[in-house]
């Protein structure tokens, strides 16, 4: 989504100023001219700036739509495609603990071809030979705490 | 004081040659398949090396990210599709030749000046490194401050067309840098109570949602088309040494190109091969021709300068500990991980770590040449790749990847707030590269702004007190004044236009 530089520009400034106000807020050590909320200060005045130069020169330049929606939205597949990887990313630490690596990523690996168009049941069989292939090289081998989920009481057999 | 032997006998390990040649194949297929840049393939070794020693890890690293920006340029020339943005700049030239049956010209020319690039860029990297190193001993704190203030203004200057946009995305980074414990007094801030903000933002999974989920999302926006079968390569090595001799100033120039600019904080490859390939247009004689030999010239330019831009940007990083781009930046990661500090002192501690990571870009790019044939030879096999299934096997490897160095859930998560992030600076323009070395300078600024502060007890003129640090001070501020003076003025040409996309400071 493409966003006018003056729209841009004052919610940048809107953070820096954010930060700045909330950098007083951090304690100054007793009898020391600066302290943790100095730097922070600089950085939010730096970015508010930023943001108004943005917005001020967006201003003047002035062409184009404020909100140019992106042709892939209206684009069934490809807005899936694009929400999927989201949502795999969001969806993996709420499941990972109690589905276990290997059948969370068997799961992930499967929605994800299926949006991208590979048919279910090829993707259903290489994301089963992918995530064990990962499972067992990552967890088994070298030894990454990967969530086991179910498997949990055999884990031990299964990290060599 | 290291002897070649000592080098030669670290280099000669078995372990150390198999990670070299499965990185280095990696890197080819990574590198050919386009919409996968140098960076991601960087980024998705994390997980693996994480385990490894740590001169096996950094190689694996430096070979990858050399096979990838030179892997870029073959479905770039046969298929007019760049494998990573460092080759888009001759793609067109690339692609004509090979319309016209001259893949030797089209792709060995690029293969053997990629190489040489890589060979001059190593060799001013070995002799230049430890003189720089016996200087930087000599730096305090304001020394230190001004690198890092340089470094990050050369990046927001070269990052994209608009100064102001160059300069948020710089502040974005500095302030997320400010998250986490306060470097002198381990103060908390801005944490909102989380422990795992304690220690700021992870690095890798940063640069992991900023460079590759993003790059996941953009990619899920564009359909990918790789049908077409690549036309047979003939032959490509001997034809390709005759057209080097040809063209050999050409190649040392954009050798010479990619290594500086290569050294500059931010500014990364495709920016060489952009500068490099505008310089042989417009200067050279022959480059200027419209021809298969003015074709021929500018590739092999840009081709060498961007493969010479990365170890241009290892200067910074060993010599000062700064990183020069983002996968320098993932390799001072690493190597703080394993225990190698970056900086002037490992010179001193490490001198034998330091010469073999840096006789290991003289053999990646030696190895480049077979293998770069091979897989020209192989291209048709990697085109069958299924395209549907590689996004998804990338994704899970950026999960795997976050996850491996940090052992928490929160940086998976992380991952998909700054990929999204990325995907939204990209679209409007913002440069990413100014803010992730905001991100990752942003500590050692405020530590050493800080430290000198406290110092002078507030006192702004000890900046400019020493004289390496006024030198430093100095041309700080003339860069700052030239990029001003840039900005006010009209930008026409090539060259001006060129770099100016959302991935500069990427690879």
């Amino acid at each position: 989504m493409r966003l006018h530089d003056v729209i841009t520009g004052p919610a940048i400034a809107l953070c820096g100023a954010g930060l700045w106000a909330w950098s007083f807020t951090l304690p100054v050590p007793n009898n020391a001219d600066f302290g943790p909320g100095t730097f922070p200060r600089l950085m939010g005045g730096g970015l508010a700036l930023a943001g108004v130069g943005v917005a001020v020169s967006g201003w003047l330049r002035g062409r184009g739509p404020l909100i140019q929606r992106p042709d892939w939205l209206r684009s069934g597949p490809q807005f899936a495609r694009f929400a999927a990887i989201l949502g795999a990313i969001a969806l993996y630490p709420l499941i990972s603990g109690a589905l276990g690596f290997l059948l969370t990523a068997w799961l992930l690996l499967f929605v994800l071809m299926v949006v991208n168009g590979i048919r279910p049941l090829p993707a259903l069989g290489a994301g089963l030979a992918i995530s064990a292939f990962v499972n067992i090289a990552f967890a088994s081998i070298l030894h990454v705490p990967l969530p086991w989920g179910p498997l949990t009481p055999i884990s031990g057999y299964l990290i060599w | 004081m290291v002897t070649l032997n000592a080098v030669l006998s670290q280099l000669a390990d078995g372990y150390l040659i198999l990670v070299i040649i499965a990185s280095a194949a990696y890197g080819l297929l990574i590198g050919a398949i386009p919409g996968l840049t140098a960076l991601l393939a960087s980024a998705l070794l994390v997980p693996f090396i994480i385990f490894m020693d740590p001169l096996p890890a950094v190689a694996a690293i430096i070979t990858a990210s050399a096979m990838a920006i030179f892997a870029g340029d073959i479905p770039g020339a046969l298929l007019r599709m760049p494998g990573t943005p460092a080759s888009a700049a001759y793609t067109d030239d690339a692609h004509g030749l090979v319309r016209k049956g001259e893949v030797a010209k089209a792709l060995g020319a690029g293969l053997i000046a990629s190489s040489l690039g890589g060979l001059l860029s190593a060799l001013v990297l070995t002799m230049a490194a430890p003189s720089l190193a016996r200087v930087a001993l000599a730096f305090s704190s304001v020394e230190y401050f001004w690198l890092g203030v340089l470094g990050l203004s050369c990046a927001t200057f070269v990052a994209g067309s608009s100064l102001w946009k160059g300069l948020a995305s710089l502040f974005l980074g500095l302030s997320l840098a400010t998250v986490g414990m306060d470097p002198i007094t381990g103060i908390p801030r801005f944490t909102l109570g989380s422990i795992n903000l304690l220690s700021g933002f992870g690095l890798i999974p940063v640069l992991i949602g900023l460079f590759a989920v993003s790059e996941l999302l953009r990619n899920a926006t564009a359909p990918m088309n790789m049908n077409g079968a690549p036309p047979p390569a003939g032959p490509i090595f001997l034809p390709s040494l005759r057209t080097l001799w040809r063209h050999k100033v050409g190649v040392a120039r954009g050798g010479l190109f990619g290594t500086m600019v290569g050294a500059l904080p931010g500014a990364g490859s495709d920016i060489a091969a952009w500068i490099s390939y505008a310089v042989a247009r417009r200067a050279s004689s022959r480059g200027r021709r419209q021809t298969d030999e003015g074709a021929t010239e500018r590739i092999m330019s840009a081709s060498a300068a961007n493969n010479a831009s990365l170890g241009g940007a290892y200067i910074p990083a060993t010599v000062f500990g700064i990183p020069g781009d983002a996968i320098t930046a993932i390799v001072i990661s690493v190597m703080f991980i394993k225990g190698i500090n970056p900086g002037p002192t490992l010179f001193l501690n490490s001198p034998d770590v330091i010469y073999t990571i840096f006789a290991i870009f003289f053999v990646a790019n030696l190895v480049m040449i077979p293998l770069g044939i091979l897989c020209m030879r192989g291209f048709g096999l990697i085109l069958r790749l299924p395209q549907a299934a590689i996004s998804p096997v990338v994704l899970i490897f950026c999960i795997l990847g976050a996850f491996s160095v940090e052992n928490t859930l929160f940086a998976v998560g992380m991952i998909g707030i700054f990929g999204f992030l990325g995907y939204v600076m990209e679209q409007n323009e913002y440069p990413l590269a100014p803010a992730i070395l905001g991100l990752i300078l942003g500590p050692m600024i405020e530590e050493t702004f800080m430290t000198t502060m406290l110092k002078s007890q507030g006192d702004l003129s000890i900046f400019f007190d020493r004289t390496i640090g006024s030198i430093l001070g100095v041309v700080t501020v003339l860069a700052w004044l030239l990029a001003i003076a840039l900005q006010l003025r009209p930008q026409r040409g090539e060259v001006a236009q060129a770099p100016a996309n959302p991935h500069s400071g990427t690879v």
